[in-house]
């Protein structure tokens, strides 16, 4: 109708709107909430994120370099193997074909023998659930025959069926693969075999050796010298040492077999455990050692609880003969021995440590606890001590999904760093005076 | 918490909004008129609702700490808005009008805002036609991420309507904003000042009552 209200109802309406409106600028000033950076200047920074050069399915597991005759190539694992050249990173991932009867490809790791990298496979068959460990031909991408399964079994313990972790330790000018695997009917801890790699063909399939049977869930490795192993389980932070010889042989095994003389006197001990003061568990973090000049430095081992344990040696060979003590965190007062540092995030738990020697940098990533939630952060080592704690700076990483996401691993070739992410791609980054800028490499 | 500025700028627009009112209700009451077959000039206490939806254009930024005009890099969006005005006389009116805008980052990041501003309106009308011309003083609410700042809002628009009813009319409407995002070195840097022009152009449905 034209015109039929009348003028106190709109007075009435006015009135009313006026009132609204006051209190809902009111309630929503009291919410402002400013970020690092203004709203309109971040954005006017942003960069678009270059996205992957493949649709391929996969969560990436593991990433590697490799020479093959004169061009370096990336290889990595995510669900299936791909492979491109590592000067050029915006070319395409080339797609490997698993071997018969193994479609995924659960991760990969590489070991040098005689100066020649080796690149083993661990795979899966979809229908059966069972494993396998296969050696790639690089030159012409072919397959060696099942390594592990199908000739080998050992005498204490049958060779796994199923591939739940693969890993590579080097020492004494060669590389183990370690592999830790289980039995499909075994529901319960898992088995850490060793690899070794020795022979030059690296197919000596009959160097498949139990370390350690019955173990839980091993999250790291990673080594200290020449025949030390840390690695940690459901309980704690572990140390497998040997007998002070030069090396960790294939002869020597953890349960003592009569026919491999020196077996028994591997040491293990727990270091850390649910008995540290303050009855902080170890779980699934990383363990990173400092690459400090001389005969010194400091393993970094991170726990479930985002606590982060260093070790600061003067003697790699004493780590298995040390001992949790108290005054030991976060200080260079005392050598050898284990303690807890200050540092810490609450709430969440440590995935990967790296060093990234283009930033001088520790970078660690991190996951909510309830949540695969994260990113990574930066973190100041200064000599032995634990400096402040950093959010990667720029908005190429703020708006990058890498920065909610959690970072599985790390890996750096030269000024380049990858972080490769739960279900978030793998991503690529430069850093230029401290502030990175970050790219999805690939993704699912 | 939000600084001081943003509770001057609040105050500011605000008080615009609330002179109208109390001076409206002084007035007197008219009586009603008779409904007309045709269009009759508005008179005091005639009101209306717009609302109307369209795109928004991010036109560009101004960096006042080196006077340069960087791209907003921000992605075209959507408007939306919804507006109560009310007569002065036959070609003023005054009201409030309050918005939703969207638009993304280059990485598809969702930049909002929400803008309410006091409006007043010249708005001649010419048969079945109305041309309103506005000027509007605000604030908007940002929100990006975790991010929500107010800052002071000023824009201008012209329309064009057609009464197709005596009570409705449709038409087109562009508006030209100007947001200026200010910081003061408190917790963000006074380098991120910056002053955000755009448009948005929309199709609006008046309803007078």
């Amino acid at each position: 109708m034209w015109r039929e209200s009348t003028q106190h109802r709109g007075i009435f309406y006015g009135v009313w709107i006026a009132l609204i409106f006051w209190v809902l600028s009111a309630f929503l000033l009291g919410s402002c909430n400013h970020g690092p950076r203004g709203i309109f200047a971040e954005l006017q920074e942003e960069q678009r994120i270059q996205q992957a050069n493949t649709g391929e399915n996969g969560i990436p597991t593991a990433i590697h370099k490799i020479q093959v005759g004169s061009e370096d190539r990336y290889y990595l694992s995510a669900h299936r193997l791909f492979w491109r050249p590592s000067n050029n990173d915006g070319s395409d991932w080339n797609e490997i074909g698993s071997p018969a009867s193994f479609e995924n490809i659960d991760s990969i790791a590489v070991a040098t023998i005689s100066s020649t990298p080796y690149l083993f496979a661990s795979v899966t068959n979809n229908s059966n659930g069972r494993s396998g460990l296969f050696l790639l031909n690089t030159s012409n991408h072919s397959w060696s025959g099942e390594l592990m399964a199908t000739t080998h079994n050992t005498a204490d313990a049958p060779p796994p069926e199923q591939v739940v972790q693969l890993l590579e330790v080097e020492g004494n000018g060669r590389t183990r693969l370690l592999i830790v695997g289980r039995q499909l009917n075994v529901t319960d801890g898992y088995t850490l075999y060793s690899y070794n790699t020795r022979n030059s063909d690296a197919t000596d399939d009959d160097s498949l050796t139990v370390l350690w049977p019955s173990v839980g869930i091993i999250n790291d490795v990673d080594r200290a010298g020449a025949s030390r192993l840390l690695l940690t389980d459901a309980t704690g932070l572990y140390c497998v040492d040997d007998d002070g010889s030069a090396e960790l042989t294939e002869t020597r095994r953890i349960d003592g077999s009569s026919s491999l003389a020196g077996m028994n006197q591997f040491e293990m001990r727990r270091l850390v455990s649910d008995s540290t003061p303050d009855g902080d568990a170890i779980h699934l973090g990383g363990i990173y050692i400092s690459e400090t000049s001389g005969s010194t430095g400091d393993i970094y081992v991170s726990s479930g609880r985002g606590a982060l344990y260093r070790y600061h040696y003067t003697n790699l060979g004493d780590i298995c003969s040390s001992t949790w003590q108290d005054g030991c965190d976060n200080t260079t007062d005392i050598d050898d021995c284990w303690g807890k540092s200050n540092f810490g995030i609450p709430n969440y738990r440590y995935t990967d440590m790296l060093w990234f020697a283009s930033l001088g940098r520790l970078l660690i990533g991190i996951r909510d606890n309830n949540t695969v939630e994260g990113g990574y952060r930066e973190i100041e080592i200064n000599g032995s001590q634990i400096g402040e704690i950093h959010n990667p700076q720029g908005t190429s990483y703020s708006s990058a999904a890498l920065s909610t996401t959690s970072v599985r691993s790390f890996f750096v070739d030269g000024g380049k760093l990858f972080a490769l992410t739960e279900g978030r791609g793998m991503w690529r980054a430069s850093y230029d005076s401290g502030v990175p800028t970050w790219s999805l490499d690939f993704s699912r | 918490m939000c600084t001081l500025r943003c509770y001057i700028v609040c105050a500011l627009a605000l008080s615009i909004t609330g002179i109208f009112v109390p001076t409206l209700a002084a007035q007197e009451s008219q009586p009603e008129t008779p409904v007309a077959d045709t269009p009759l000039p508005f008179t005091l206490g005639d009101q209306f609702f717009t609302i109307s939806a369209g795109a928004y254009f991010p036109l560009f930024l101004v960096n006042p700490s080196d006077g340069s005009l960087p791209s907003t890099n921000q992605t075209v969006g959507g408007v939306g808005s919804l507006q109560w005005g009310i007569y002065l006389n036959e070609f003023f009116s005054v009201g409030i009008e309050t918005s939703y805008i969207f638009s993304f980052s280059p990485n598809t990041r969702l930049l909002s805002f929400w803008p309410t501003s006091a409006k007043v309106t010249f708005a001649p009308r010419i048969g079945y036609f109305l041309i309103p011309i506005w000027l509007d003083v605000g604030i908007n609410f940002s929100y990006f991420e975790d991010s929500t700042k107010a800052d002071l809002l000023l824009k201008g628009g012209v329309g064009f309507y057609w009464f197709f009813d005596q009570a409705w009319a449709i038409g087109l409407r562009a508006e030209y904003w100007f947001i200026p995002q200010t910081y003061d070195n408190v917790r963000v840097p006074a380098a991120d000042t910056r002053l955000l022009n755009s448009l948005t152009t929309s199709i609006g449905v008046i309803y007078l009552f």
